[in-house]
């Protein structure tokens, strides 16, 4: 249970909103067109628009604001490297420098320019997985994917991939657990030292992890032949996907996000 | 002596759904004493035990291992460790060394012994465990049986010189010999070592003729207490909690049923037969059947 409060993998919010109600096919889609969007987004303006975009999506998911901006905090460190980063090294119009630091005019916009762009690529695809079950969400990019089968892209593969690895991410947490308390038992000791010391007192934690990992793989491919399961090929859905006129209403949004992007 | 006092637990006290494992739990368990605990799956008996060597720590309530707290502030958790060996479900589940030798020596050596005093541990325990030091030593654990992975998994605890054994569910899953052999094992180590044991199982036919004492846990509550003699008497309240009396009570409760007169509270096939054979003897006398 300790562990898996750290780990925010499949953080899915199961609530009754407008957003969790679109097709996931649809929502997926949308993330990636506003992904793309925003690298053309080189504006103030610009950006306060797609901020209060998504300011707006998380508002219609009834996902508690601050709960969201506490699932930012991951990113943390990746955008105020990038903001630093960009900071110092950009070269143009210095407008400040000490010994062999300098900041440029140029610097200060692309190190604001490139850390709104992470956090709004963070911000979407979190609303993306905080809004959709893992289950519609592999479903979707299955469907989403599904023209590349046409040139070889194993898409239905992928999906089944991604679905398996979600599902066994509580187990294998479980597991980790029982194990990390069964060597305490026998006085080890996980929080010891540096990180070589670190390293080498989690032997004994993933060896038997990585044991019962292969276990299970194999016991599961045993039982998905045992019934009959032979790939995506015309394999029909018990719940299909559907969309209706909310998703319309969600692609005209962003349609019209990108024409005001235009406008200003 | 282990006092078990108050005991609550409940799992993630803070979210919206908390699991409350264990409630006001009290027990005492004298040196030498050999428990079973008993319950069905969910009842808490894992989070019990796990309390008792500090895996877990109570919500509220105590525990105390020879008079002392063992969650009190800047109490050194290893000296708890050390003196209460828990074997887990499905021990041979942790085996992670190359070889057997390695694997036993890591909770000795975790506990600080030097490395000339591992060997005789080893060997000791192994021994312990019906394993021969020789043999075995050197073989990789993950090329074991499932029985002999068990075996060397408790020799990695009983490695360690424990005062207190704690066994989760050990026979789960062998077949009636490894059973057998690690039962027959248990008990030998309790005569020969003075060792407390306290064993959590399912089957109460493995538990009645040989424990001192069961304690019969149902929905994280303390039921039932007592002898094996006193808690199989009581086969109503056994029924409550998803436990049936073996099957050779349930024989003798039916001849009482009939009128004749037997003693239901055998703890074995053998006191069962000795039973069956009076009632037979009575009927030469003229009684009917």
């Amino acid at each position: 249970m300790e562990l898996s409060k750290q780990i925010l993998i499949g953080q899915y919010i199961p609530l009754d909103s407008w957003i969790h109600s679109l097709d996931a096919r649809v929502k997926i889609a949308l993330v990636l067109v506003l992904s793309v969007i925003i690298f053309f987004v080189d504006t103030g303006k610009g950006l306060g628009l797609c901020f209060a975009f998504l300011l707006l999506g998380v508002l219609l998911s009834r996902i508690p604001f601050f709960y969201f901006v506490r699932g930012m905090r991951v990113i943390a460190f990746l955008v105020l490297t990038t903001a630093l980063l960009n900071l110092f090294l950009v070269k143009g119009e210095t407008v400040w420098s000490w010994q062999f630091l300098t900041i440029s005019k140029e610097g200060v916009q692309i190190s604001l320019l490139m850390s709104s762009r992470l956090l709004f690529l963070f911000g979407v695809t979190s609303l993306l997985t905080l809004t959709t079950s893992p289950i519609a969400l592999t479903d979707g990019t299955e469907r989403v994917l599904f023209p590349l089968t046409l040139v070889g892209f194993p898409a239905h593969e992928l999906a089944l991939m991604m679905t398996i690895a979600l599902r066994f991410v509580p187990t294998l947490l479980l597991e980790a657990e029982k194990i990390t308390k069964a060597q305490m038992a026998r006085g080890a000791d996980f929080a010891p030292g540096g990180l070589a010391q670190k390293a080498k007192s989690l032997v004994p934690l993933l060896v038997p992890l990585f044991v019962s990992a292969f276990h299970r793989a194999d016991e599961l491919a045993t039982a998905m032949e045992a019934r009959c399961y032979r790939g995506g090929k015309n394999r029909t859905r018990m719940k299909e996907l559907r969309s209706d006129y909310n998703d319309l209403v969600a692609v005209l949004l962003v349609l019209g996000l990108v024409c005001l992007l235009q406008v200003v | 002596m282990i006092i078990v006092k108050d005991l609550s637990h409940t799992y993630q006290p803070d979210s919206p759904r908390p699991c409350r494992a264990l409630h006001n739990v009290s027990f005492t368990v004298e040196n030498g004493e050999y428990i079973g605990i008993v319950g069905r799956s969910g009842s808490g008996k894992t989070t019990l035990v796990q309390h008792i060597n500090r895996l877990l720590r109570p919500t509220s309530g105590a525990v105390l291992v020879d008079g002392q707290d063992i969650n009190a502030p800047g109490f050194p958790v290893k000296e708890v460790r050390r003196k209460i060996g828990l074997v887990f479900q499905y021990p041979e589940h942790q085996l992670f060394e190359e070889t057997v030798f390695e694997d036993v020596a890591f909770g000795p050596r975790n506990l600080g012994y030097s490395g000339s005093e591992l060997p005789g541990l080893v060997s000791e325990a192994l021994s312990l465990v019906g394993l021969s030091f020789d043999r075995y030593h050197s073989r990789s654990p993950f090329s074991l049986s499932g029985g002999e992975k068990r075996r060397v998994a408790i020799a990695g605890i009983l490695a360690m010189k424990p005062r207190v054994l704690i066994l989760d569910e050990p026979t789960a899953g062998l077949d009636p010999q490894g059973r057998e052999a690690i039962l027959h094992r248990l008990e030998r180590l309790r005569v020969e070592q003075g060792l407390t044991i306290l064993m959590v199982s399912h089957y109460l036919e493995e538990l009645l003729p040989r424990v001192d004492r069961l304690l019969i846990i149902k929905e994280g509550s303390l039921l039932l207490s007592g002898t094996p003699r006193d808690i199989i008497k009581q086969s109503r309240e056994l029924h409550g909690v998803g436990m049936e009396v073996p099957q050779f009570v349930a024989l003798l409760q039916r001849l009482e049923e009939k009128g004749h007169p037997v003693r239901t509270d055998a703890l074995s096939v053998r006191e069962t037969v000795e039973e069956l054979m009076k009632v037979m003897k009575g009927k030469g006398k003229g009684g009917a059947i």
